[in-house]
């Protein structure tokens, strides 16, 4: 699976926001996107700006190399690059961010980083600034993926305990902000899987509307995109 | 902008596919996907960062 490439989902990751939708019940708007591709064969990458506007779009199977050279054309793309005289101010935010992670300021660090990744445009000295982050925050970034990997499979209990010592461990880092917020989606997830499992009456209602919850309350996280699932899943008598 | 308005405009609220790459990847992290368009279409306006959507991968 092509966009399971580390390299393919780190630039995704980092430098887009990123939606999977039914080819099916897509509506016009999206469908008219399709057809700019140029093909009628799935599956469709679609690249739009911020504000909506396409930019690019293929259509057909892609291999990993294939959608890295298309993301990298999207970043390199006029508007959304970066302009060269403002990369020189990014790259001293860059080497504040290392020397207030060489000394444990995580605070600090982590103010540094988001004025680094809020700057408007693509650069790859913001890819410098992500790794660096990235080496701090591993042990909890692997804590927070592998609960989800556990949610997915109904293994609540496991996930929560994945998640519970990271806001402590990692006190500072966007990780430990990022791990409070799984925390709260999860709760809300499993009281829906809960009402599935007591089956009490009028239970795919409330559970229905309870993931409806996780996904605008916790669009930020992954439990929002499990949150669909589930609905479906739902939706199809399961 | 006629067009950037319609877009933003109709995706709006459509329940998003649960995309085969959102529970992990081989050897790191997995994609942040978002719930739903609506969401996706925010954080972007939100972020500046464009948007990436994927219809009819493997799911």
């Amino acid at each position: 699976m092509t966009l399971r490439d580390p390299q393919t989902s780190r630039l995704i990751r980092r430098h887009f926001i990123a939606v999977s939708v039914d080819v099916k019940d897509a509506p016009e708007a999206i469908s008219a996107l399709f057809r700019r591709t140029g093909g009628e064969v799935m599956p469709f990458l679609l690249y739009l700006t911020d504000r909506g506007q396409y930019v690019h779009g293929t259509s057909g199977p892609r291999t990993a190399e294939d959608v890295r050279g298309d993301l990298g054309k999207v970043l390199a793309a006029k508007g959304l690059a970066m302009p060269k005289a403002r990369e020189a101010p990014l790259g001293k935010q860059v080497e504040a961010l290392a020397e207030a992670l060489e000394g444990h300021h995580y605070t600090k660090a982590s103010a540094i980083f988001s004025a680094i990744t809020r700057a408007r445009g693509y650069s790859p000295v913001k890819d410098e600034a992500y790794d660096k982050m990235d080496v701090v925050q591993a042990g909890g970034i692997k804590k927070l993926d592998s609960a989800v990997d556990l949610a997915q499979d109904d293994r609540y209990a496991e996930a929560r305990e994945a998640l519970t010592g990271v806001p402590k461990e990692f006190s500072g880092l966007p990780v430990a902000t990022e791990a409070k917020g799984h925390l709260a989606a999860l709760k809300v997830l499993e009281s829906a899987w809960q009402l599935s499992q007591d089956k009490k009456r009028g239970w795919k209602t409330t559970a229905f509307q309870r993931l409806g919850r996780v996904i605008r309350q916790y669009a930020d996280t992954p439990y929002a995109s499990l949150a669909a699932k589930r609905q479906a899943e739902l939706l199809k008598g399961g | 902008m006629g067009h950037r308005s319609m877009g933003l405009a109709l995706v709006a609220g459509m329940v998003v596919a649960w995309p085969a790459a959102a529970a992990g990847e081989e050897g790191g992290r997995a994609i942040p996907w978002k719930g739903s368009l609506s969401a996706a279409v925010e954080a972007a306006r939100r972020s500046g960062k464009p948007l990436f959507i994927d219809a009819g991968s493997e799911t």
